[in-house]
């Protein structure tokens, strides 16, 4: 009698397994369970974050949120005179890096669709906590929010994350160097994060075909989501502005609908990576034209596509014991 | 199965791959008997198993097997109603949750999904029949469930399920007989496989 035996996992199973193994490893601390709660629409999104802000405040933590940036002239349509723009907004900032007993949460609405699979085209959304360390600081807190995805759902979220050296515990992988190990100036500023990128995409959770320009430019992507100085905010524009390939985009919109100018970069498959004939290749970050706010991402890679808006900040600290 | 269930899997990398070297292929082969797209079937899976770190607390060992309650997240899956969970642990930077296949992983899918064709073009078939009949049906001749673990699967009582089975085998021989209502096609492959079914469930 023959017996079919499987063959051997291949490559993608093994990555696959490699990657869910790292995501059991980070769900140890945490009790992420999703409570499902009727859908909701939208609009109803800005009023349910004003509930999570609540919730945090209910357990006793202090909150702050930083002000919204004043409105600027009009906006440069160039991208030199765009990000220069946005570089003076910028430096006109008043803000500081979270302090040893806080941590920064971003509440971000993902987005995410298969545009080469009609069948699968559906948008779903997500919102996510993330808390920002710097280096060898650290700070134990617990969040309690309720949080909306303004396309359809809304759950109870408990968060415990426990902030260490090596960053927060709540990412599987490293997002962006230390805020405070970052150098504020352009040119130094550049020259640590192409340091960084040479750490390999992958050290930064990011597929192993992206180049060290993409590497970089997500990077200074993600820093623009953080609490940044204003002087180190304007050189992450001037990085940016200055990266080889980048273009700017007059009409862009993220992922709730927003408005804003998309600085884009065309990314490149790596030999051996079959993408469809149609599929684009990009990074975007969208940016308020009116604030130089950044609102959020978009990324289309081989027919996958990722698209995330900012929808709310602050700043979190523990309470004196 | 341990007494407690599957929670462990959820916090244990370790019991987690013992879990999913279990169940990867059969979960690949579940999704390549409805997906054609290997770019697809690979980002299915990747949910699945996300959705499984999410619910791994609800599995009740007396109430059917892994396989059994692994086949009902992955229809949850397919109906797109947990790719929320893969969505909110993959949120975890730019890049992640997409998963760029190589050719060897296009090949290896897409021989996968050529091996499952018959079932696919049944599973294409039954898509006519009511959708409480036909997940009964699926499940037991696409899939391969015993009658009792397809019940698991849908939640619903052995003897509910073995009414909807016998409407929905009904139903489907009209379908498949290529004298059957106009307009019908015939479908050799699937015939092949509700016969073979057929045997087996009546033996």
């Amino acid at each position: 009698m023959t017996r079919i035996v499987d063959p051997p996992l291949g490559q993608f199973e093994e990555r696959l397994l490699a990657e869910l193994k790292e995501v059991v490893a980070s769900q140890t601390a945490h009790d992420t369970r999703p409570a499902r709660v009727p859908r909701r629409r939208r609009a109803a999104l800005l009023a349910v974050t004003a509930t999570g802000a609540a919730a945090v405040a209910a357990v006793g933590l202090v909150l702050t949120v930083p002000g919204r940036t004043a409105p600027g002239p009009s906006p440069s349509y160039t991208l030199a005179g765009f990000m220069t723009a946005a570089a003076a907004a910028a430096r006109a900032q008043d803000t500081s890096l979270p302090g040893p007993a806080q941590a920064f949460y971003e509440k971000v609405e993902l987005v995410w669709s298969k545009t080469n699979a009609p069948n699968a085209a559906t948008r779903e959304c997500a919102v996510r906590w993330d808390l920002y360390p710097l280096s060898g600081k650290g700070v134990d807190i617990t969040v309690v929010g309720k949080d909306a995805c303004g396309s359809g759902f809304a759950r109870n979220l408990k968060l415990v994350a426990r902030l260490s050296a090596r960053g927060p515990e709540m990412r599987a992988s490293h997002y962006y160097p230390p805020l405070d190990s970052l150098p504020g100036k352009p040119a130094p500023l550049r020259s640590a994060l192409y340091t960084a990128a040479g750490l390999g995409a992958a050290y930064w959770n990011m597929q192993s075909f992206f180049t060290a320009d993409d590497v970089v430019f997500t990077l200074a992507g993600r820093l623009l989501e953080a609490p940044l100085p204003g002087t180190l905010r304007a050189a992450v524009y001037q990085v940016i502005a200055g990266l080889p390939g980048v273009t700017l985009v007059r009409s862009a919109t993220d992922a709730v609908g927003r408005h804003g100018v998309g600085i884009q970069l065309s990314l490149l498959p790596a030999a051996g990576v079959r993408p469809a004939a149609t599929a684009r290749w990009v990074a975007e970050l969208i940016i308020d034209p009116a604030t130089y706010k950044f609102l959020g991402m978009d990324t289309e890679v081989a027919g996958t596509q990722w698209e995330s808006a900012d929808i709310g900040s602050g700043l979190v600290t523990r309470p004196a014991a | 199965v341990p007494a407690e269930g599957l929670a462990g899997i959820a916090g244990d990398p370790a019991a987690f791959e013992a879990f999913y070297r279990r169940h990867v292929t059969a979960i690949t082969r579940f999704l390549a008997r409805r997906v054609a797209d290997p770019e697809l079937v690979a980002d299915l899976v990747a949910d699945v198993f996300y959705a499984v770190i999410e619910s791994a607390h609800s599995y009740q060992p007396d109430r059917g097997t892994e396989l059994g309650w692994l086949y009902g997240i992955a229809r949850n899956v397919l109906a797109g109603d947990r790719r929320r969970a893969a969505l909110r642990l993959r949120a975890e930077g730019l890049a992640a949750g997409r998963r760029l296949l190589d050719d060897d992983d296009i090949a290896r899918l897409e021989e996968r999904i050529d091996a499952e064709s018959a079932a696919r073009h049944l599973w294409q078939v039954l898509a006519v029949l009511p959708a409480d009949e036909r997940a009964v049906l699926e499940l037991v001749v696409v899939d391969g469930l015993a009658l009792k673990d397809a019940a698991a699967v849908l939640g619903i009582r052995p003897g509910t399920a073995r009414v909807r089975m016998y409407r929905a085998r009904r139903a489907a021989r009209g379908l498949l007989d290529p004298g059957g209502p106009p307009g019908t096609q015939p479908a050799p492959a699937a015939v092949r496989v509700m016969s073979a079914t057929n045997r087996e469930q009546s033996s």
